[in-house]
């Protein structure tokens, strides 16, 4: 009964620095792919290829459908937007609430959520079988760098194409904005600038940037992270992919709400 | 039994579809910085212009200064002075700073809903343009102060109400005296009885009425007499052989008279002409007058002189005395 008692908070404890040290590895191996990604060395011919695949696979393949659906949803979100403020008299605050809600959250929000479901769990799956196969150990008695070889590649391309995706849907949602607000007159074009430039000061653009950066990083990092720290043990790759994939949402999740809270609390 | 992974198939121009995807989202972030920027004003040149109100609250960072409805400035800062005012800092673009002159009245309202709004009014567009860093004076105008001000208003104005209404009060009395009259205006001699007060009054009112109208018969008849003196008056006044012919002859012989009183005056006037000439001849001779006198006058001297030289040359007579002849 006594070694029960005592062994509770030992378990509690353990899983606790084990969480911490999980969340350790992410940051360590988030940094240090961010600066590779600066490092001109890294992009050396054959890395090159390999990068140039990445964002290939991730961003280009995607981005005519993710685009299109987004500019739907915006376009519903709009209209219903513009018709309630009319309803209420409030359309003054039409666009201003069409453009914070879209392109500040929802877009780059649905973006990381579409690279994160399309490519991170594909990129956990793929780096998890590598790591149990035993193919990075492989590449570093042939002399090459898998953390440069195959990882650091994936991050780019996974930052790049929510980079991608997220502009191209908000390009295409601003314009939207201004049809939705303002219909096919060019009148609109000083109140719309005006309220851009109302609603983007220095601190919610830079905010933007950086939340965009980290939602970049997180799609490609976390699930890395989970796949590296298994066991090699074929049967644990169900188990890696749902580590990385529930702590990835939890990511997603965590900053939209920091970004929130520190924009409007 | 799984199929043996197959080589990926080859894709055609990876390198450069990615480099694609990267110069566009490159341009697209470049040119949303751009726009950003542009939007914010950092390219456009600025005017300062500095409001100062008792209260800020309501203003933020940010928001618009309008003139006629569009937004001609942004809040750059709110800040508070060491006289414990607060000073808003307005950033205006210079193309738009021509709107502001130095009669121009700023306000700041808050409605009951939605923002406040900080407004500029320029009456006389004439004026000398606002200069760059001008301080001016806030209005405000606070829609929500006003309302327990207008809740006291309205319940005084529902008290007096109340009281004007009540029972016994002096509405209700004179309704009361209206129901009165009313009912003597249904009887026999209707409004005039409601009005006098009784019927009794109203009967004299309309004898009267019957007496006046015979007096008015007789006036009537007095001015017809009055019009037929009248036309006997004019006949003799202006008729042929009247009054006013006679006056016309009369006159006719005046001018005459008047006439000749005119050649009589000519005659006097040439007669006095010739008095003047007469008295212009007699100033002549008084001149000679004085040399004829002194010429007497050397006479008398030498006769004088001859007399001494008698007297002493006359031996048989001492009298000194002379007698002239």
């Amino acid at each position: 009964m006594l070694r029960e008692l005592t062994r509770v908070p030992g378990e509690l404890a353990a899983a606790l620095l084990q969480w911490g040290a999980s969340w350790w590895r992410v940051f360590h191996f988030g940094a240090l792919a961010l600066v590779m990604a600066f490092s001109p060395r890294t992009y050396d011919k054959e890395n090159r290829a390999v990068t140039a695949k990445q964002i290939y696979f991730t961003g280009w393949q995607v981005l005519p459908w993710f685009t299109l659906l987004s500019a739907l949803l915006s376009m519903v979100l709009i209209r219903i937007v513009v018709v309630t403020a009319q309803a209420y008299g409030l359309s003054q605050y039409a666009l201003e609430m069409v453009v914070r809600v879209l392109v500040l959250e929802l877009i780059p929000l649905a973006a990381a959520l579409f690279v994160a479901l399309r490519s991170g769990a594909a990129i956990n799956t793929e780096v998890a079988l590598m790591h149990m196969r035993g193919d990075f150990d492989a590449m570093r008695l042939s002399g090459a760098d898998p953390l440069r070889r195959e990882l650091v590649p994936r991050v780019i391309g996974s930052a790049v194409s929510v980079v991608a995706l997220a502009s191209v849907s908000a390009t295409v949602a601003l314009l939207l904005a201004y049809l939705g607000v303002y219909g096919l007159s060019p009148w609109g074009l000083a109140g719309y600038t005006r309220t851009f430039g109302h609603v983007f000061d220095l601190e919610v653009t830079l905010g933007l940037a950086l939340k965009m950066l980290l939602f970049g990083l997180a799609v490609a990092v976390i699930p890395i992270t989970a796949s590296l720290e298994m066991p090699r043990e074929v049967r644990l790759a169900p188990v890696a992919v749902l580590r990385g994939m529930v702590r990835l949402f939890l990511a997603l999740v965590l900053l939209e709400g920091a970004s929130l809270a520190v924009k409007y609390i | 039994m799984l199929p043996d992974p197959q080589p990926a198939p080859l894709i055609p121009h990876v390198e450069f579809k990615a480099a694609l995807l990267l110069a566009l989202t490159l341009a697209l972030v470049c040119g949303f910085l751009a726009y950003v920027m542009y939007a914010r004003g950092v390219f456009a040149s600025t005017q300062r212009l500095v409001l100062v109100a008792d209260d800020s609250e309501g203003a933020k960072v940010g928001m618009d200064l309008t003139f006629s409805g569009f937004p001609i400035g942004r809040v750059l800062r709110i800040e508070l002075a060491e006289d414990g005012k607060a000073r808003i800092v307005i950033d205006v673009p210079r193309e738009d700073a021509r709107w502001l002159r130095t009669s121009t009245v700023f306000t700041m309202e808050r409605g009951l809903v939605g923002d406040t709004h900080l407004r500029a009014f320029s009456g006389v567009l004439d004026d000398p343009p606002l200069p760059d860093g001008a301080i001016r004076p806030l209005l405000r105008g606070d829609a929500s102060a006003e309302i327990p001000r207008l809740v006291a208003t309205t319940r005084a104005l529902l008290e007096n109400l109340e009281r004007m209404s009540g029972p016994g009060s002096s509405l209700d009395a004179s309704l009361a005296n209206v129901q009165t009259v009313t009912g003597r205006m249904k009887g026999r001699y209707g409004a005039l009885a409601g009005v006098l007060g009784s019927e009794d009054n109203a009967r004299k009112v309309i004898t009267a009425l019957d007496r006046t109208n015979t007096l008015l018969a007789s006036v009537g008849e007095v001015s017809n007499k009055v019009d037929r003196l009248l036309a006997k008056t004019d006949e003799r006044v202006f008729g042929a052989a009247g009054v006013m012919d006679e006056t016309q002859k009369t006159i006719a012989q005046l001018n005459a008279v008047l006439r000749d009183a005119r050649d009589s005056l000519k005659k006097a006037d040439a007669v006095l002409a010739e008095a003047q000439a007469i008295g212009a001849n007699t100033r002549a001779a008084t001149a000679d007058l004085a040399a004829l006198r002194a010429e007497v006058e050397a006479s008398l001297r030498k006769v004088a002189r001859l007399v001494d030289e008698i007297n002493r040359k006359w031996p048989f007579a001492r009298d000194t005395q002379l007698k002239l002849p």
